[in-house]
């Protein structure tokens, strides 16, 4: 069971703002996705391993043509003059 | 209470690429904002990242040159932290096993700086806290994410180095290593090299490390050693108040040689590492790396080396001409144009050439004074075709002019006659006109030999070589019975 100042650590690294009861909530369910993915624990994965170090993905260095910059500010909630633009960091 | 100051480096170096490392982006500086973006280097969901095979091969230069131990398997992780100059969420980089281990750096005092690691890693896109002409930006930042996704070499040495003046030493060795071995540009003002410098102070004799502070923001060599003498100052002052040093993040002001807290520990990032789902472990067999090896360009202390020996050079000629890739590649190239006489290239170089380069507004490589053009200058002082102080006359027109040496020198009358014949005529010519002074100097009166010597001058309109014709002189003299 994650305790409670785990979860608000966690929640500080992600910016979220939690409530007391968010706190206790998410403690609960993030223990409950922890112990499922423990499973894998259980699981030999080496082969699969050993497999991909055979077999690397890699590139040609050769440039190509990316994304228009209107279609990405699309998805942008605010820009100026091509730039995204977002809240000041302090 | 005496205490030795303890600085160790960690440097950022834009790898020399086309393309950014994980996508087909073009690797460039400068250009529109956000005009080199795809899916990929975005992070939008569904996208897979796949490595540049030439960001490997240069990390991996870069890491011999500084004979560092390639592991031949590492693997990528994910360095988790929210900003908002990384669209993914986190940066992919390496921790537990990065590329390389284990190099050395050879210092100018002949001691060596050893290299704890060397790892691959993305850059991030880049904040702007006011409007691009200088405009104010109350609330808000601008993103550009042009640079994200830029393939680096992070660094990190051990925490050896015992003054701001080696630190400074360090980096420049670093990065003369870099523009040798063509892995970088090593830009400072673009970014392509950046440095933080870690920085504790403990009493001598004692092998504890102080609490460390990081400085960041340093982006000029002269920079470094500023921002380390400062810290070694402040925090001599906090430990002898009887304070303790805060482990933080501080960045450097240039404007004032300060300073000032970024963050302190508390708020320090706790980044999550783990290994990076997308990629495989980064695998280079043995002959890729003997490849790379066996092609591994020359080193600058190599080049160095060779120029003494090829050329004759002194120690310390073969280091001021291999400060600089440009300054080593023009000097060779001078040298093919005029072989047999390497070493008064090496003086006009030394001399003249760094004199123009020392200026504030020294023209890049590009644009130097072709080296042909210096070796065609040198070649007429060595047959006598321009004096040295002309010579010096004519290099200070062409250097900017890129006029031809030979057209330079006729145009501004420098040329000069070293017809022996010609010379001869105009001395016969000056002695018959000045029949006292003549009988004076062969009568062993050497004191009228700058006259007659000024005579000729004026007989050749300044084309004639002083020195020849005051040997000539008195040679004719002693010929015509002067004691
Ligand atoms: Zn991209």
């Amino acid at each position: 069971m994650l305790s409670s100042s785990e979860i608000k650590h966690i929640a500080g690294l992600a910016k979220l703002r939690l409530s007391a009861e968010e706190v206790q909530g998410l403690g609960a369910d993030l223990s409950r996705v922890l112990d499922y993915i423990a499973l894998l624990d259980g699981v030999a994965v080496d082969e699969t391993v050993a497999k991909q170090d055979t077999d690397p993905q890699t590139r040609a260095d050769v440039p190509s043509a990316g994304l228009d910059v209107e279609a990405f500010l699309n998805n942008a909630p605010k820009d100026l003059d091509r730039f995204l633009l977002v809240p000041a960091i302090k | 209470m005496n205490l030795e100051p303890v600085i160790g480096l960690e440097v950022h170096v834009q790898l020399a690429t086309e393309s950014k490392i994980f996508c087909g982006c073009p690797n460039a500086f400068g250009g529109e904002p956000n005009s080199r973006i795809c899916a990929v280097c975005l992070g939008y969901p569904g996208t897979l990242p796949v490595l540049n095979r030439a960001a490997v091969d240069q990390a991996v230069r870069l890491s011999l040159s500084l004979d560092a131990t390639i592991n031949q398997r590492s693997v990528f992780a994910r360095k988790n932290y929210f900003y908002p100059d990384l669209p993914k969420g986190y940066q992919i980089s390496q921790f537990d096993l990065p590329l390389a281990e284990w190099g050395t750096l050879p210092l100018s005092d002949g001691s060596a700086l050893s290299i704890t690691r060397l790892h691959l890693e993305e850059d991030a896109g880049k904040l702007l806290h006011e409007m691009p002409g200088g405009g104010e930006l109350p609330g808000e930042s601008l993103v550009d994410f042009n640079r994200c996704g830029v393939p680096l070499l992070e660094i990190v040495t051990e925490p050896d180095l015992r003054s701001a003046g080696s630190a400074q030493d360090a980096l420049q060795r670093l990065h003369q290593v870099l523009r040798f071995t063509g892995t970088s540009d090593g830009n400072m003002e673009e970014g392509s090299f950046r440095c933080d410098a870690n920085v504790s102070l403990r009493p001598v004799g004692r092998e504890a490390y102080g609490e460390k502070v990081e400085v960041k923001n340093l982006n000029s060599f002269r920079n470094v050693a500023r921002s380390i003498l400062h810290e070694i100052e402040r925090q001599t002052l906090v430990l002898e108040s009887g304070q303790l040093v805060v482990q933080e993040t501080r960045s450097f002001d240039a404007s004032n040689g300060t300073t000032a807290s970024l963050r302190s520990k508390e708020e320090a990032h706790d980044y999550r590492y783990f290994p990076e789902p997308d990629l495989p472990p980064l695998l280079i067999d043995d002959a890729r790396l003997q490849s790379l090896a066996g092609a591994l360009p020359e080193r600058p202390w190599a080049r160095a080396d060779r120029l003494r020996s090829e050329f004759g050079l002194t120690g310390d000629d073969a280091h001021l001409l291999t400060q600089s890739v440009e300054l080593a590649e023009y000097f060779e190239e001078a040298t093919k144009c005029l072989p047999e006489n390497p070493l008064g290239i090496a003086n006009w170089i030394k001399t003249e050439v760094l004199r123009e380069l020392k200026r504030p507004d020294a023209p890049p490589a590009a644009n130097w004074l072709a080296p042909a053009k210096l070796a065609g200058l040198v070649g007429m002082i060595d047959n006598g075709s321009l004096s040295g102080s002309g010579a010096k006359e004519v290099f200070a027109e062409i250097w900017e002019s890129h006029e031809d040496p030979h057209r330079a020198t006729e145009r501004l009358g420098l040329a000069q006659v070293n017809d022996e014949g010609q010379l001869e005529a105009w001395l016969q010519q000056a002695l018959k006109a000045n029949r006292g002074p003549t009988e004076q100097l062969l009568a062993g009166e050497h004191r009228v030999v700058a006259f007659l010597v000024g005579q000729v001058m004026k007989l050749s309109q300044g084309s004639a070589d002083p020195r020849w014709i005051r040997e000539r002189l008195l040679e004719w003299s002693r010929a015509n019975g002067a004691p």
